[in-house]
């Protein structure tokens, strides 16, 4: 019996568990590569129908590798893709695009920097209704005030002008900024704020000084998401930018539904492409602050 | 300049209530008060109720989609798997796009003679048939997958940071109970997600409120009008079909679910302050 | 009467070891404290035990059983989170009988054991709340209860007071000691770093650091034969004063030497034999430090007096360090600015001063 005691003891589980590979583990990445298969797989598509030519794609086998590789698709969806009235491909899109985002972006944080700043440090009255105006300025279907804008814009003369579409973005990015600068600095110890009120600091010093400073990762969240966002619109540029600051995202729908001459699917992905790729820049190169622009985007109260 | 951003909003959405009241056509007019007779028109306006009809189903669809899916994909990413970097960075990438591009792009894959049916039928299953968008009855799961597609990628990463979110001793707490792993996320993390399952809720429903871009870029409201959504429906009103009064009394129709939304939200955090307030008692 | 033993023991996370080759034994029925600074490795121990953790090298034994592969659920164990880590959307009866309905008991034994926990915590009326309707102490009764539950013989706290404010510390340390008193055949280990709890809780004590046991002696050995340096030096508060000489032998009779002192020997009981002229470090407890107006040995010259009501640390320059002295809480020293005090041979600590080991 000791013999039989001992030899268990002998043999007796030590040191690390074996690992065995378990069918939920097997589960959990079947699920997880079939998710992912299916969220890479346009992204495939896209990149693949841009590099071939008309004749193969005609075969009708979107998931093939190009038999040979072209990159006309794509001199020809920047520089020469027709919109129905003009030729010049994608391009002045991209620079309609820029000229619009950069100072809509700077223009929108500055000034939501500030709402934010003042609604969460200078209690004046009637601050918490302005709160609750803005997050129900958040969440309001665009459809009910782009009528009475554009309204407004054309009695200031300024519809359909970069300056006015500029503004607009300004405006619709206003509540969902400003909400996102208030939460945060509500965020921040109040004693900081008290701190510098008996240092002598006025509103401007302590806005400059100290707030500002301690918003930089904020502002990087906002950068983002007003970048992508701005970037990304439809709605506003097609009504509002007028025919000559068309943004991209008008220009490319444009080209696509075009309807003279037969339609060339691999120029149409290459300005697809073309049109996603700032964004997706963005949000390759930001990785987790994307996700945290996100999650802040989608706070409430 | 608070006062007057705010202010801005609250003009208009008055100006656009007070407009549908009227009989504008191209041009705002205040002179005739022609009281509901706009809504009476658009709630006999077919093109309106299948709008209606879709965003219902659209909505309810890709939002239970979205959010199961989103759920699943958080939980399992959750269970410590290898490279859960590169699997967000693909659930992820969709959402940096454009809806204009995702619509393109699913009408490139959705082609029916050119798109994943042929290629499919190509490799050898003659039988195999995904064309949703040339079929009026279809069409609208079309959308839905495109909109998923768009969409999940957010809900994951909003669920997953509530998940990470959760004390690590709750977990360590239910393996020494021995509950099972999917237990213990169904029966307790679940219900402590709540703040992020309204979260992503509420981010999934404004989207589907003011689904336009997809639209125009997948189907434009095709075929037909099969499509169609409310907020295309103001938007034509009042660009090509010229019929203000007609799309601001679609546009009113639009606040409502917010409003009830709203409504809803500030209810449940009154009910929630009174329990606080009882249970400090 | 369930017998913890750990063999060998490594933990590793990748490239970091955080505990290797430990070996403890703990008694049935033993109340065992592990105590350390943050980053000791005392609640890894603790996790490895608990089966929460996966272990690199070697075994655990719990009631005769190797469990070293075996799920936490299987362990006989019960613990006790610092967060009570309490299932917030369940009511108190839903947390306590969660577990046991998973483990598909029946119902007449689990109202039975949730009957018996709830009257030994005093936790019965709270019974269908929700935990964020419970106060601190509340929840952390709740949590104890859901380990008493599960009927085991093992329970395991990681430092389960840490969260509480200091009145209901003492309070919940004390019934822990009751219910341990009560529950007289279940082994308990318990995380902390808070050496009160550790020294009035435990039957022993095992003071960690850097992954490794210090020593593992009972509280009052602990107190006053610490092992080491590193126990000498955490145990205690104010700090033990600390001295830096040698120790040499003149005509028979050993003393501590260095530049200001020479402090003879007698009534220390060495542990072993000691060479003269070994560096050494003479360590003496602020309450031992004796003022002796007429055959006091050094001069100290009072510097600060901290009253604390119970007591009153006075510190001091003396023999060219700081000093620390603990008196009576009445005592009056109004107008002194010089004492002299002495060092009690019978009350000093004398360690090695290259290895930190007790001499």
């Amino acid at each position: 019996m000791t013999a039989v005691v001992a030899q268990d003891e002998f043999f007796a589980a030590a040191g690390p568990r074996p690992r065995r590979v378990s069918a939920a583990r097997i589960g959990v990445y079947c699920f997880l590569i079939g998710a992912a298969l299916f969220f890479a797989l346009p992204l495939y598509v896209m990149v693949v129908t841009s590099l071939k030519d008309l004749g193969e794609i005609r075969l009708g086998n979107i998931f093939n590798w190009p038999a040979e590789l072209t990159f006309e698709p794509w001199i020809a969806a920047w520089s020469s893709a027709c919109t129905g009235r003009t030729c010049e491909g994608i391009r002045p899109g991209f620079f309609n695009s820029i000229k619009i985002t950069v100072p809509s972006v700077i223009l929108s944080i500055i000034i939501a920097a500030i709402n934010g700043y003042a609604l969460s440090f200078w209690r004046f009255r009637g601050a918490n209704f302005f709160f609750g105006l803005l997050i129900f300025g958040a969440f309001v279907p665009y459809q009910v005030v782009i009528y009475p804008l554009i309204i407004f814009m054309r009695e200031v003369g300024l519809f359909a002008t970069l300056p006015g579409i500029i503004i607009v973005h300004t405006i619709f990015g206003m509540p969902i900024l400003t909400l996102l600068y208030r939460n945060y600095f509500s965020s921040l110890p109040e004693e900081l704020f008290k701190a510098a009120r008996v240092d002598g600091a006025g509103f401007w010093a302590i806005f400059f000084r100290v707030v500002m400073p301690m918003a930089v990762p904020i502002s990087i969240v906002a950068v983002i998401l007003q970048v992508t966002g701005i970037w990304n619109d439809f709605l506003f540029g097609l009504v509002f930018a007028g025919r000559d600051n068309m943004p991209m995202t008008v220009q490319l729908n444009n080209i696509v539904a075009t309807t003279t001459g037969t339609r060339a699917y691999n120029v149409n992905m290459s300005a697809t492409i073309l049109t996603a790729a700032v964004p997706l820049a963005v949000y390759f190169i930001s990785g987790r602050w994307f996700v945290r622009g996100i999650a802040a985007g989608a706070v409430k109260g | 300049m608070i006062a007057v951003g705010v202010g801005l909003y609250v003009v208009g959405i008055g100006y656009s209530v007070a407009l549908s009241f009227t009989n504008s056509k191209l041009l705002p007019k205040f002179d005739t008060f022609v009281g509901l007779a706009n809504y009476d028109r658009l709630w006999s306006t077919g093109r309106w109720l299948i709008s209606v009809e879709n965003i219902w189903l659209f909505g309810l669809l890709s939002i239970a989609l979205n959010m199961l899916l989103g759920f699943l994909l958080a939980a399992f990413m959750d269970r410590r798997v290898r490279y859960e970097d590169t699997f967000r960075t693909i659930l992820l990438y969709p959402y940096a796009m454009s809806l204009i591009v995702t619509g393109l792009v699913w009408q490139w894959m959705m082609d029916p003679g050119l798109g994943i049916q042929s290629a499919m039928q190509n490799w050898g299953f003659a039988g195999f048939s995904f064309a949703p968008l040339t079929n009026p009855d279809t069409a609208i799961f079309g959308v839905v997958i495109a909109g998923v597609w768009q969409g999940t990628g957010v809900t994951m990463a909003i669920l997953l940071a509530g998940l990470r979110g959760i004390d690590e001793d709750i977990w360590k707490a239910a393996r020494v109970d021995g509950i099972p792993t999917w237990r213990t996320y169904v029966f307790i993390a679940l219900p402590m997600l709540r703040g992020a399952l309204a979260t992503a809720f509420v981010l999934q429903a404004v989207s589907v409120v003011r689904v336009y871009d997809l639209i125009v870029g997948l189907t434009g409201g095709g075929p037909g009008i099969a499509t169609e959504m409310p907020a295309k429906f103001v938007i034509d009103h009042i660009t090509n079909r010229v019929n203000v009064s007609l799309g601001m009394a679609a546009a009113t129709m639009m606040l409502l679910p917010i409003i009830l939304l709203i409504g809803i939200n500030l209810f449940i955090d009154w009910r929630r302050k009174a329990v606080a307030m009882r249970a400090a008692t | 009467m369930a017998q913890v033993k750990i063999n060998k023991l490594g933990v590793s996370f990748g490239a970091l070891q955080v505990l290797s080759d430990l070996d403890i034994e703990i008694e049935g029925g033993e109340f065992v404290v592990l105590l350390g600074p943050s980053g000791c490795g005392k609640s890894t121990l603790l996790n490895a035990i608990a089966g929460l953790l996966d272990v690199s090298d070697g075994q655990i034994w719990i009631d005769g059983r190797n469990v070293t592969w075996e799920e936490p659920k299987d362990r006989g164990i019960g613990m006790v989170f610092q967060s009570y880590a309490l299932y917030p959307r369940m009511t108190v009866e839903g947390n306590l009988s969660f577990g046991l309905k998973m483990a598909r008991v029946p119902k007449a034994e689990i109202a039975r054991r949730i009957n018996a926990a709830a009257e030994l915590l005093h936790i019965d009326k709270l019974m269908k709340r929700r935990p964020s309707e419970l106060s601190g102490g509340q929840r952390q009764r709740v949590a104890i209860g859901r380990a008493l539950v599960r009927d085991v013989r093992v329970y395991l706290f990681d430092e389960p007071l840490s969260n509480l404010d200091a009145a209901l510390r003492t309070e919940l340390r004390v019934e822990l000691k009751r219910l341990h008193q009560e529950l007289s055949n279940s082994t308990m280990i318990y995380v902390t770093h808070d050496q009160v709890e550790a020294l009035t809780l435990a039957d022993r004590i095992a003071v960690m650091h850097g992954g490794i046991i210090q020593q593992f002696d009972k509280p009052r050995n602990i107190y006053h034969r610490p092992g080491n340096l590193f126990v000498a030096g955490f145990v205690g508060s104010p700090k033990m004063n600390f001295l830096d000489g040698r120790i040499e032998e003149r005509s028979g009779e050993r003393a501590f030497v260095s530049d200001e002192v020479t402090q003879p020997l007698n009534g220390y009981a060495f542990a072993g034999n000691v060479r003269s002229g070994t560096p050494a470090k003479l360590g003496i407890r602020p309450e031992h430090v004796r003022i002796d107006p007429d055959q006091g040995m050094y001069d100290a010259d009072v510097e600060l007096v901290e009253p604390m009501g119970a007591e009153t640390v006075v510190w001091c320059n003396a023999v060219g360090h700081t000093i620390s002295l603990r008196l009576e809480g009445d005592v009056a020293l109004e107008g002194q600015k010089r004492l002299r005090i002495s060092f009690p041979g019978e009350r000093l600590n004398l360690f090695d001063a290259a290895s930190g080991v007790r001499l």
